[in-house]
């Protein structure tokens, strides 16, 4: 089974500092969705990982975050493609969760759930700390220069072996050559 | 004696809309009724009559009396009638008094396999005033009427259903009145004019003199045409004299046949409005004075509206000035309201009422207005990327689009729906794209109207209406026989209009798939392939008036194409290659090929791929290589999009077909030998069916 790990704030939509925090905030950034479907066509499982601390904070709820991934999961729909999962980590930055990346739990879950080893799975991230948790349990880094992307890779310091592409659709492009 | 028959049923005031309708069908009834009892001779002409306060039928060469009428009745076989005597029968005598005949009428004859007895009897034909009383009757009990009145006649007992209380009854044979009587009312010869302008009482000479006694001394013009057609004068003539146009026909045609049903004698006076209120969109002035007053508005020569419009009028007087002044007097308050409203609205952007569209319920197992618009939204923004448009754009029209029904000026005139969007838009500086988009998403309103124009436009119309048939189909809503509440037919065809006639490079399939989507999990049941059938139908429908015979088009057709932009150029090489003198012999081949392979597949035979070295006899070698030939040339016309040439390069194949099926035996004892010529077949047809299936153009 072919799977692909994809963050999803400045990665498939438009990030904001001010969060995500309604489904109308929810923008796609254009190519995004079509690289979803690229690779759903091609046979990927999509599965997202992303942190929301917006609902530890309190910005907004339950509730709304689902009707954000319904919005996101028609969007791709729509373009022809599927979101096999969503795994968010909805604990503020200064909890001792196990699940907020740069900690790996998020991608445990998956691998557990998936029943298969994240070795080599591409996980796709605009920030650091996507590119970290990735690093921690063997899966293939790759960062996108979309969001925060950009500012991550001047930054440097990335882990070893990390791909760099411009945005989702360049990453779809080159696993499908 | 033969002479013309007048009918008329004086009235009350008649609905205007049912009058037209109401008017033939009284006409069409005396005159069947007439027929029936063989009182008309020659054609079955009439003219009929129709103002608001009068029906009327006049039908020439009536007879006073139908001829008599020799009729043969079979009564019992001779077997029953007759006595082993050869004496009448009992049963006869009994059957004989009760028609009130005598054995000196019957006679015996054959008929069929036995012997019959039959009653030879005249029948006397029946005199006009007993057919047409009859005839009156039983079409005043069928007229059509929209909603039936009951009033009491003058004995204050007798309680009459009609469409309108009915005063007056004429019924003239030439000069003579027949006697009839219905609704409570006797034949008589006295017509009543204008009810303010005319004679009241016109006795009427002949049922010819009727039109010209009526004209000359009643102030009515008795016949609608003849009413509509003086309108129509009139209206040019006053438009002509203020150097204005009346506007497109087709937009006041039916307002010219509502005031027709209005008035009996017309007249057309000039009324102004405040010029003012020319600041108010056009559109709202031009509805409210159509549909409202009844007027009449005017154009200069650019297609503005002026501040003058026309006013029918039945009353035709020297100094029109307080008919004028007083039609004046009502129009201002309905602009007044219409200007209201405009300001009103503007004063709230259309994206502050988006959120609003939630109060709105669109159909209770699919949501709300807002739901509806996030989902047209998603999907505008897809076919926006695939179509090329500006995506941002798209979603923002497709946000905005529905933003106007919470608007007071749509909540009084929902016929300006997008109209007043793309005004408001304007106003709130939303992009020219944005606010063509809201305005002609709704675009075709009708099964040959005007499509949208620009790609933004035209993603958000397609989102808009495939958003709809998935929404309808998903709940199981697709129309049924005649039954359409939701106009999907109209839709679909929309559809399929703007991909064909727009040469749109999308997938059908796709489309639809997305439609779909856009829905959120578990609110609709797959219809996809419903949906899908929908449509084509209409795309069959669509074609065929378009011109192109029921094989062409299901030759296209039959390979489901989801380009629909493609169809048209393959019908055209479809047309193209059964102009060619080998299409009909290679369309048969082509059946027959068909028909083969399904026997062969359904007896369990498998076949790939014909191979060269296997080929035994000349002829089969033949074909095989002159289908490489023509295959290798046709597919590089095939990929240029050049179908015509695609199906004209298989022609050459007519000969070694035809030579094949002359000399090779398919179906043959050997395995080997029976797969390669069944996959040599299987070759022939995918290669040559790419674009049609040819063996649907066979007779």
């Amino acid at each position: 089974m072919k799977l692909i790990i994809l963050d999803r704030d400045g990665v498939i939509n438009l990030d904001s500092a001010q969060f995500i925090k309604s489904p109308e905030e929810w923008k796609a950034i254009p190519g995004s969705l079509e690289a979803i479907a690229r690779l759903t066509q091609e046979g990927y499982r999509v599965v997202i990982a992303t942190n929301q601390s917006g609902i530890g904070r309190g910005l907004f709820d339950m509730a709304t975050l689902n009707a954000i991934h319904d919005k996101m999961h028609r969007a791709v729909g729509v373009a022809g493609g599927r979101i096999d999962a969503v795994f968010y980590c909805p604990h503020a930055a200064d909890s001792t969760c196990a699940c907020r990346k740069p900690k790996p739990g998020m991608l445990e879950e998956i691998a557990r759930r998936f029943n298969l080893s994240l070795a080599g799975v591409p996980t796709v991230g605009d920030s650091l700390r996507d590119l970290q948790a990735a690093a921690a349990v063997g899966a293939a880094p790759v960062l996108v220069k979309t969001g925060k992307g950009a500012k991550t890779f001047e930054a440097g310091g990335l882990p070893e072996e990390t791909q760099v592409f411009d945005d989702l659709a360049a990453v779809a492009g080159s696993l499908i050559q | 004696m033969s002479a013309s028959l007048l009918v008329e049923l004086f009235t009350e005031e008649l609905p205007p809309n049912a009058l037209q309708r109401l008017g033939e069908a009284f006409g069409d009834g005396i005159l069947n009724g007439l027929v029936k009892a063989r009182l008309k001779t020659g054609d079955p002409r009439k003219q009929v009559f129709a103002t608001p306060r009068r029906l009327a039928v006049l039908i020439p060469d009536v007879l006073s009396k139908a001829g008599d009428r020799a009729d043969s009745k079979r009564m019992m076989p001779s077997k029953v009638a007759f006595g082993a005597d050869g004496k009448p029968s009992a049963a006869l005598a009994k059957r004989l008094e009760k028609e009130g005949a005598s054995t000196d009428l019957i006679e015996r004859r054959m008929e069929g396999d036995a012997e019959y007895v039959f009653l030879n009897q005249t029948i006397p034909g029946a005199t006009l005033a007993a057919g047409l009383q009859a005839a009156l009757e039983d079409t005043i009990a069928k007229l059509p009427i929209p909603k039936v009145m009951c009033y009491q006649l003058a004995d204050g007992a007798t309680t009459v259903h009609f469409v309108r209380p009915v005063h007056g009854l004429i019924a003239l044979h030439g000069e003579t009145i027949i006697n009839v009587s219905v609704l409570g009312l006797r034949a008589d010869r006295i017509a009543h004019g204008h009810r303010f302008q005319g004679v009241k009482d016109i006795a009427v000479a002949a049922a010819d003199a009727y039109e010209e006694a009526l004209a000359a001394h009643g102030r009515v013009i008795a016949s609608f045409d003849a009413r509509r057609a003086e309108v129509v004068r009139q209206l040019g003539d006053q438009a002509a004299a203020l150097k204005s146009s009346l506007g497109p026909e087709v937009d006041w045609a039916p307002l010219r046949d509502e005031v027709t049903a209005l008035v009996e004698y017309p007249t057309i006076y000039v009324g102004e409005f405040g010029a003012e209120f020319l600041a108010v969109p056009q559109e709202c002035l031009i509805l409210t004075m159509r549909r409202n007053q009844k007027y009449f508005p005017l154009f200069n020569a650019a297609g503005g509206l002026t501040n003058k419009f026309l006013i029918v009028s039945n009353m035709r007087l020297a100094d029109p000035k307080n008919i004028v002044e007083g039609n004046q007097r009502v129009i201002r308050p309905r602009l007044a309201d219409a200007r209201f409203f405009f300001e009103t609205d503007k004063k709230t952007r259309l994206e502050e009422r988006v959120p609003g569209l939630a109060n709105i319920v669109y159909h209770n197992k699919l949501g709300n207005q807002l739901e509806r618009t996030e989902r047209v939204q998603l999907l505008a923004g897809s076919i926006a990327r695939s179509i090329g448009a500006d995506t941002a754009l798209a979603e923002r029209a497709a946000w905005l689009a529905k933003a106007d029904l919470n608007t007071n000026m749509v909540g009084e005139f929902p016929e300006l729906q997008g109209i007043m969007g793309r005004y408001y838009a304007i106003h709130d500086g939303e992009p020219g794209e944005v606010a063509d988009a809201i305005e002609q998403h709704y675009l075709p309103r009708h099964a040959g109207g005007a499509l949208p124009a620009g790609h933004v436009v035209i993603a958000v119309a397609l989102a808009d209406k495939l958003e709809t048939l998935a929404g309808m189909f998903g709940i199981g809503q697709q129309p049924s026989g005649d039954k359409d509440p939701f106009a999907l037919r109209r839709h679909a065809l929309g559809v399929v209009r703007m991909l064909v006639e727009n040469s749109l490079a999308v997938s059908l399939h796709d489309l639809v798939s997305a439609a779909f989507a856009a829905f959120p999990r578990g609110m609709l049941s797959d219809a996809h392939a419903d949906l899908q059938l929908f449509i084509y139908e209409r795309l069959r429908g669509y074609l065929r008036d378009a011109g192109y015979t029921a094989n062409e088009v299901e030759s296209v057709l039959c390979m489901a194409p989801t380009r629909l932009d493609h169809v048209p150029g393959q019908l055209a090489a479809v047309r193209a290659f059964a102009g060619l003198p080998e299409a009909a012999s290679l369309a048969t081949a082509n059946k027959r090929v068909a028909n083969i392979l399904r026997q062969a597949e359904a007896k369990g035979e498998s076949f790939v791929n014909a191979e060269a070295d296997r080929l035994k006899e000349p002829a089969e070698r033949a074909l095989f290589d002159a289908l490489r030939t023509a295959s290798r040339q046709a597919t590089v016309l095939f990929k240029q999009g050049d179908f015509t040439g695609y199906l004209k390069a298989f022609a050459v194949l007519k000969t070694p077909v035809d030579a094949f099926f002359d000399s090779v035996m398919v179906m043959v004892d050997v395995p080997e030998l029976r797969h390669n010529r069944l996959a040599l077949l299987a070759d022939l047809r995918k290669e040559m069916n790419r674009v049609a299936d040819i063996s649907k153009l066979a007779a």
